[in-house]
């Protein structure tokens, strides 16, 4: 059953895969004009749902996706030409479709989600067919339906034609199978149309078969076994009276079904995430040959155990170390997809948006290819989804108001993502009205959100819109808002370990730039040193590493080659007291986003990798904190939360500015570099 | 010992449930994806009969069946072409290059299993 | 559970601070020696930090300190009872408690378990599930959900990572 339950996870991927692949065909039809590529890649998308969902039984969906492949065949073949009506016809067929694969997926694939929006896609389809609006009557497996005969006795007479060896037909196969629909009293070989063997064409078959066959079945049954050879052969089936040599035990034998298997009706799926990863051939290939290597490296190191050649089983072992290393990332890659898998959903998202709205939009996509592990690719969906949308909705302007600020009347909505330093960064950009300042501050006292003489810069004025009730009622639109704000955003981002930052003009548009690391599972990490606690920075995150000569004072700046850097002492951030503190002499340079620090501890450790433990629900609002990893000796490290451990910093900072303020001066610190 | 089918469809899902059927039913089932993936891995493998697809990427199922059919390791071996109605033409051409099975989809395991054993037993 | 209310139901009893207390096996996962512990800046006092349960990182509760009385001493007894928090929103946690002393397992009838008392324990009533006589002595029957419930437990650690301040992390 668990197979079975695979095979269905694996109907529903494959269905919305090929829905997209369709979606983004005849969005490029609109756009292109028709093209037989995307014309088949519409067709197959039909094709094979219907194909995969027949073997299920899904007959909500093998009956719609046959009308609408049928109309497919004739455009197709150049009889009804692709259209804006129907290529808008194949858009609403293929939404309609992927809410029955949801319907599906929830377990429901016997409901029908939406009666009146079947029968007026039908009723379309069947007029692009010049049919009226009756339902096109589904094909249905061709299953044999034996009636409950009398048994019978029948003489078969079995004349091949001559070819059928070549064409991989077996005669002894078909009376194989007859032998399930009754008993075979007799089979009787005819040799006599045997040629000379000099003429013989050992390739071709000469002979023929007479046989008594004791059966329930009716003759069109027992005819069926010969439906594939029927063509050029002769065969003959009458049903004779002459009573067999021993009636067959009929009861044994009653029906043609095939063993083993009957249709397959699946168990309810286990609500949860899809479990499947798609992997690029190359990729395992890879990965099985290191695996090959390092089977072939272990077994010289035991070789060399017994040879006792101590020294070359050190060599081997920092071999299989290495090999090692390699199967963990060659692993990890296959986890990664590219983000292409839902950027291709956009196009359709985008023109469905916009043409509600009424709004002109071309939109770009640039860096599909760039890769992310398969489980945050789908985390990342809704969120940027929703920026996108809000993009439309509250971003670009309607036309109008574009011509009259000197604008092109189409908007320009770009996506685009790249690799930067060990992460990736997926950007939202629009060339659309951009974030009003003081607009945001307004509402966000209005709100409650911030005091009325609170000092906010830019970043931070525009970080407001995350807050969660900055988003309210009356600013809900159907599209954007649908009852949750950008904090939902911000949220889903922080979860995938991701920073999301907003740049914008005024009058001239917004990016949103999302920055996630590539993966969750395992990171570099630099170790270092409080006391005896170690704690773990992501490595890309690290600048640089430096030694610091003068014990710092009291301020938190210093001066790396002569610019100011400010840097936080994980001791006093994370309240680890002095005396288990020691000297303060190393500092990491960090950056995290457009902010860079430095970050004092007792002790730089060095590189390691950490496979990433997530701390659970107890610990997770604690700030500072990305998780925990463990180390080579069976120790739990933390793992800091760079963007997090800043912002703590910058709380505890203007508190003490304000305490400072009351309490008098301090004079500020610095230390020199040498 | 077990005989050996070679499902080849472009639809994984297709592939897993004629799989479970085949496997239930005592055959050893081989899956390939498309025409070119089936074609690698006629190698070094004798396969007892093989069900292929007509319509998928990269190679067709019936360019892929003529290529096998030309493999003397293949020649005998037997065929069955998944197709839609739709398809007179290709079952014409399929018929010229020696396909005489066709099982039309939409169909159900047991469809399938019935047309693999009247071509071969398992 | 109300199934088989006349069945015997078996308990672990253990020492902390020189009291014993029982708690329903059910949920427990595992009883280990106190391990490593690393411990969580800014944690309050009850959160000793976390352990490498075989890779899993698991907090580790110290339970006198939950109960008000103050950090508990580590001796070569300590020991860690590992439980499985389970919680009407199937946050499935594990969740190490520290204790003095383990002792034995108890199957008790369920006639034998008293109900906790209005007063008189010197823990919160709603941490005490009941009381087993035991040859006239009576011992404390935690309410392990109560004492471990994830909402409560999260609340009082984010409280005091919000402010340091007020009390600040002591070794």
């Amino acid at each position: 059953m668990i197979d079975l339950d695979r095979a269905r996870a694996a109907l529903i991927e494959e269905s919305r895969e090929l829905l997209a692949a369709m979606d983004a065909a005849l969005l490029r039809m609109e756009q292109e004009g028709p093209d037989p590529e995307d014309i088949n890649a519409v067709f197959r998308a039909a094709h094979t749902i219907k194909g995969s969902a027949g073997l299920f039984g899904l007959e909500l969906i093998v009956d719609f996706t046959h009308v609408m492949e049928s109309v497919l065949v004739q455009v197709r073949q150049g009889t009804l030409h692709a259209d804006a009506a129907l290529l808008s016809l194949m858009f609403d067929c293929g939404s309609y479709i992927s809410r029955l694969i949801d319907e599906l997926e929830q377990g429901h694939e016997h409901s029908e989600p939406d009666p009146a929006q079947r029968a007026h896609l039908l009723t379309a389809l069947n007029t692009c067919l010049g049919k009226p609006a009756a339902s096109a009557s589904p094909a249905t497996g061709n299953a044999p339906v034996s009636s409950a005969n009398a048994l019978h006795h029948w003489r078969i007479s079995l004349s091949f034609y001559p070819e059928v060896l070549r064409d991989g037909m077996d005669p002894l196969s078909f009376i194989h199978y007859l032998a399930r629909l009754g008993e075979i009293v007799a089979i009787h070989t005819d040799s006599d149309s045997l040629p000379a063997l000099a003429d013989m064409d050992p390739e071709c078959c000469y002979l023929r078969f007479s046989i008594l066959l004791d059966s329930i079945a009716s003759q069109q049954e027992i005819s069926a076994t010969f439906d594939f050879v029927a063509e050029g052969s002769d065969i003959r089936i009458e049903r004779i009276e002459a009573p067999a040599p021993q009636p067959g035990p009929s009861e044994t034998t009653a029906q043609p079904a095939a063993p083993g298997a009957s249709a397959p009706r699946a168990p309810r799926r286990a609500a949860g995430e899809q479990t499947f990863v798609k992997v690029e051939a190359r990729k395992l290939d890879e990965l099985i040959n290191t695996v090959g290597e390092l089977v072939i490296a272990a077994a010289s190191g035991q070789l060399f155990v017994r040879q006792q050649q101590f020294s070359a089983v050190g060599e081997v072992m920092g071999e299989i170390e290495k090999l090692v290393e390699q199967i963990r990332n060659k692993s990890l890659n296959l986890r990664m997809t590219p983000i292409g898998e839902i950027f291709q959903r956009f196009p359709r998202i985008v023109r469905d948006v916009s043409k509600d709205l009424g709004k002109k939009i071309e939109l770009s996509i640039s860096g599909a290819e760039a890769e992310l592990d398969k489980s945050m690719i789908e985390k990342l969906a809704d969120p940027l989804l929703h920026i996108v949308r809000n993009a439309i909705d509250h971003g670009i302007e309607p036309i109008e108001q574009r011509l009259e600020a000197g604008k092109p009347a189409e908007g320009r909505l770009s996506l685009n993502a790249f690799q930067d330093s060990g992460g990736i960064v997926i950007e939202v950009r629009d060339d659309g009205r951009g974030l009003n300042p003081a607009r945001i501050r307004a509402k966000a006292i209005e709100n409650g959100l911030i005091a009325p003489d609170a000092q906010l810069d830019e970043q931070a004025t525009f970080g407001l819109i995350f807050k969660p009730g900055f988003s309210t009622a009356e600013q809900v639109t159907d599209l954007s808002g649908r009852g949750v704000g950008m904090d939902v955003v911000r949220r889903n981002i922080d979860e995938l370990h991701g920073a999301i930052e907003i740049e914008s003009v005024l009058g001239q548009g917004s990016t949103f730039r999302i920055r996630l690391p590539l993966t969750l599972a395992i990171i570099d990490c630099f170790r270092v040193m409080v006391g005896e606690r170690n704690f773990v920075i992501p490595l890309e995150l690290v600048l640089e590493c430096i030694e610091i000569e003068d014990e710092p004072d009291a301020q938190d700046i210093i001066n790396l080659r002569g610019e100011p850097l400010p840097f936080v002492k994980l001791s006093d951030v994370f309240g680890i007291p002095a005396h288990s503190s020691g000297e303060y002499r190393s500092m990491l340079i960090v950056q995290s986003g457009r902010r860079r620090a430095g970050i004092l501890v007792d002790r730089l450790v060095g590189e390691l990798q950490a496979v990433i433990k997530p701390l659970g629900y107890l610990l997770s609002g604690i700030h500072g904190l990305g998780g925990a990893t463990i180390l080579g000796d069976g120790k739990v490290a933390l793992i800091l939360d760079v963007p997090a451990l800043f912002d703590r910093t910058s709380q505890v900072e203007a508190s003490r500015v304000r305490l400072a303020e009351q309490g008098g001066e301090r004079a500020p610190r610095t230390i020199q570099l040498s | 010992m077990a005989k050996t089918i070679l499902i080849v469809d472009d639809s994984s899902s297709l592939r897993i449930t004629l799989a479970i059927a085949l496997k239930g039913a005592g055959y050893e089932v081989v899956e390939a994806c498309d025409g070119k993936d089936a074609l690698t891995k006629l190698d070094g493998r004798k396969y007892n009969l093989i069900v292929s697809d007509v319509n998928m990427p990269n190679m067709d199922g019936l360019t892929f069946v003529k290529a096998a059919k030309q493999l003397p390791a293949y020649k005998f071996t037997p065929i069955i072409m998944l197709t839609t109605e739709s398809d007179p033409a290709k079952m014409a051409d399929g018929k010229a290059a020696g396909v005489r099975a066709w099982v039309v989809k939409p169909f159900q395991p047991p469809a399938l299993l019935d047309a693999v054993s009247k071509l071969i037993a398992p | 559970m109300s199934s088989n209310d006349q069945s015997p139901r078996r308990y672990l009893t253990f020492t902390l601070h020189k009291e014993v207390f029982a708690v329903p096996v059910g949920p427990i996962r595992e009883i280990i020696e106190y391990p490593a512990v690393t411990e969580i800046p800014l944690a309050p006092e009850f959160l000793r930090g976390v352990i490498n349960l075989r890779g899993s990182v698991v907090p580790l509760i110290d339970i006198a300190a939950r109960f008000g009385r103050g950090p508990s001493e580590i001796t070569w007894r300590t020991c860690v009872i590992v439980f499985e928090a389970s919680s009407e929103d199937s946050l499935h946690q594990l969740l190490g408690i520290m204790v003095d002393t383990v002792h034995d397992v108890l199957d008790v009838d369920p006639a034998q378990v008293e109900p906790r008392p209005e007063f008189g324990t010197v823990l919160r009533t709603e941490f005490v599930a009941g009381m087993i006589n035991r040859n006239g002595k009576f011992v404390v029957v935690l309410d392990i959900d109560k004492v471990l419930n994830s909402h409560e437990l999260r609340r009082l650690i984010d409280q005091t990572e919000m402010n340091p301040q007020a009390e600040p992390a002591s070794v």
